[in-house]
């Protein structure tokens, strides 16, 4: 049991070491890329510097003098990693009622980051507010309170016709 | 000659799903003080127009099928009752998701209601970030009742007497009770559950708020949703990267707790809180799980070595080793978005998620799959044939297994556990063989399929509003048949042919 255990552990640790220490070199111009474009050609944009535009999700994640803003360009979204400072800008994030100011990035694309333990991230140099985000409204559809108002009707129907038919046998 | 059914055995079925069918909306209440709590007021009549179409469909049936008094009912009934309410509840499931706009049409709502009963957690929603509340938290309470059961939601609820109970208890899956009472089953259950509930998020919401960084109010719904989803195996998320948006080794790691938390049989969960905790050690189904977790980790690191995917050992760790545990319970968490598993995992790798993917975890727990008990049975069935072709002919060879008791292996077990691990690679080949109908390679459909069948979640990029409704009906039916463990399914087709053909 133990040599299987030493053995296992072997191959384990083997396949560790046998994974190469991949270092990513910016080149110097800027690609505008979507998200799809990213996740689908990753190995191809690996070390880029790309420009990205997207919506700001949910809130601004501080992580000491960094901090991660979760970008969506109504394909997907991307986690860019950005000094804390130039946050300092977005004043809303994306949720039900809100729609998050709008970004746009410049950075490098990497598939597998060295620094973030393999995320898919884009590490930002310039980092720019294009336009405000702001409070939704919500719409009532009339056809839902319509439907709503039937249903009463019929739960109303069902309770009297049962209430009713209990009377019957117990008479 | 078949018997066609009698009005009786009708009535006797409606009522009970009539029942099931009540409860289950009841539950709708739910996100309605949700979405209450957080300010929304379209959510509250989205969710009040599921409620009442649940309550006026159930009791339609209740009061159309009349039962005379103390009516019990057999195990067939037991079987159809279950499986109907499962569809039942998909359909009624789907009413405030589609209400919501954020599905396509209603056929893609209900793909996200059985996805989330079953505990699947393949997701056709559109523009998730920006999903009320309320019908957020309906994704995930969904696999949490899913999860728990739908029946054993409604025995809880609504049932007062044990023997009209127990057929349905056994029908979603469950062979095994934990006490000689199914309602006390059904209520230890809950009490585990709820422990857990507590336990789980504390845990979650603490990492949300401190190593996340979300708000307070934030990192609570999220904690809430992703116990619901973790210790449930289901795997939906309240973002759209599923995982990957908290960007937080720590908060994936907690995840990871709840998420084995979930795997255990909750027969083992009773031994642990009855003090028994050396079953952890002895078991059949922990052993299998320690020995077969071992063969994927070091399949996907050979696989990642291989394909270079990650540079350094804590990468390998939070997407390898996560993605891992989360194939092989059966959870379905993402820390690695979909594209990127068949384009830089390499096939090494994918083989393992898809062989955690198909074993499952164990029997009487929320996740899908083979489960590990029936894996352990063939496992050591084999080695006794091996075992016995070494010994001389006059040698009596016995094996002896432990799960929850001493028990020695015999061949109704093993045909037993062999016939549903047939049904369920049948079950992944037969989705796969759709998937390459409709068009797609080989690799991508065999892994959506064993993802839908097995009720895990992973998805290499397959499932999408895009894709054909056909796949989407086909992947529907994988995850119905995969969560009730096509018994009672089997039944429910049998019983429909029998009204339709019977004399």
């Amino acid at each position: 049991m133990k040599k299987t255990s030493f053995f296992i552990i072997g191959l384990f640790v083997a396949a560790l070491a046998a994974a190469p220490c991949a270092a990513a070199q910016p080149p110097e111009a800027a690609r505008p890329v979507s998200a799809e474009e990213l996740l689908n050609g990753a190995r191809g944009y690996d070390g880029e510097l790309v420009e990205f535009e997207g919506e700001v999700i949910r809130a601004v994640l501080p992580r000491g003098d960094h901090a991660w803003v979760n970008l969506h360009d109504g394909t997907a979204a991307i986690g860019v990693w950005v000094p804390l400072a130039a946050t300092a800008e977005v004043r809303y994030a994306g949720t039900y009622k809100v729609r998050g100011d709008r970004v746009r990035v410049r950075g490098v694309f990497h598939r597998a980051c060295p620094q973030h333990q393999g995320a898919l991230d884009i590490h930002a140099v310039r980092f720019t507010v294009v336009a405000a985000g702001g409070p939704m409204e919500e719409r009532l559809d009339r056809g839902k309170v319509f439907l709503l108002a039937v249903l009463l009707g019929v739960l109303s129907c069902l309770l009297i016709y049962d209430l009713l038919s209990r009377k019957r046998a117990r008479r | 000659m078949i018997l066609r059914p009698q009005a009786l055995d009708l009535r006797l079925i409606a009522h009970f799903l009539g029942k099931i069918v009540l409860a289950f909306g009841l539950t709708m209440a739910l996100p309605i003080g949700v979405a209450v709590v957080f300010g929304e007021q379209v959510p509250v009549i989205d969710f009040a127009v599921g409620l009442l179409a649940s309550v006026c469909v159930g009791l339609a049936l209740i009061v159309a099928a009349r039962l005379p008094g103390k009516t019990d009912m057999e195990w067939a009934h037991g079987m159809v009752v279950v499986a109907a309410a499962w569809v039942g509840c998909m359909f009624l499931g789907a009413v405030p998701l589609v209400l919501s706009g954020h599905w396509g049409s209603y056929l893609d709502a209900c793909f996200e209601a059985m996805s989330g009963l079953a505990t699947t957690g393949l997701v056709l929603v559109k523009d998730l970030d920006h999903l009320s509340h309320a019908a957020n938290f309906w994704r995930h309470l969904l696999m949490f009742l899913g999860g728990q059961g739908v029946i054993v939601v409604a025995i809880s609820l609504l049932f007062r007497h044990s023997p009209g109970a127990f057929p349905l208890y056994v029908g979603e899956a469950r062979e095994e009770k934990i006490l000689p009472n199914v309602i006390e089953t059904a209520k230890f259950i809950w009490l585990v559950s709820f422990v857990y509930f507590v336990l789980g998020t504390a845990l979650l919401s603490a990492a949300g708020r401190f190593a996340v960084g979300l708000p307070w109010k934030d990192a609570v719904f999220h904690g809430v949703c992703f116990f619901m989803a973790g210790f449930d195996t289901g795997g939906f998320a309240p973002q759209s990267q599923n995982i990957i948006f908290y960007q937080s080794g720590v908060f994936e790691m907690a995840t990871i707790v709840v998420m084995v938390w979930g795997a255990i049989n909750f027969n083992l969960h009773y031994a642990i809180w009855t003090g028994r905790r050396a079953e952890m050690r002895r078991d059949i189904e922990v052993r299998t799980f320690a020995a077969t977790m071992t063969l994927v980790a070091v399949l996907v690191a050979l696989g990642l070595a291989q394909s270079q995917a990650y540079s350094g050992a804590w990468g390998f760790v939070r997407r390898g080793v996560y993605q891992a545990v989360s194939a092989h319970t059966g959870t379905g968490f993402q820390s690695v978005y979909a594209p990127e598993l068949l384009a830089s995992w390499g096939p090494l790798a994918v083989v393992g998620l898809l062989f955690a993917m198909g074993l499952g975890a164990s029997a009487c727990s929320t996740t899908g799959g083979m489960k590990l008990l029936r894996v352990g049975i063939i496992a050591k069935a084999l080695r006794e044939d091996v075992k016995r072709s070494l010994s001389p002919e006059s040698a009596l060879v016995t094996t002896r297994l432990r799960h929850l008791r001493d028990t020695f292996l015999d061949d109704r077990m093993v045909r037993s556990a062999a016939l549903i691990v047939l049904a369920y690679i049948i079950l992944y080949l037969a989705g796969a063989a759709a998937g390459c109908f409709f068009g797609y390679d080989f690799v991508s459909a065999l892994f959506e399929s064993t993802s839908a069948a097995a009720n895990v979640g992973l998805s290499c990029g397959l499932t999408d509003p895009l894709m054909p409704a056909g796949l989407k009906v086909v992947y529907i039916v994988q995850m119905w048949l995969g969560r009730l463990e096509f018994v009672s399914a089997f039944v429910l087709i049998g019983f429909l042919w029998s009204f339709l053909r019977g004399k």
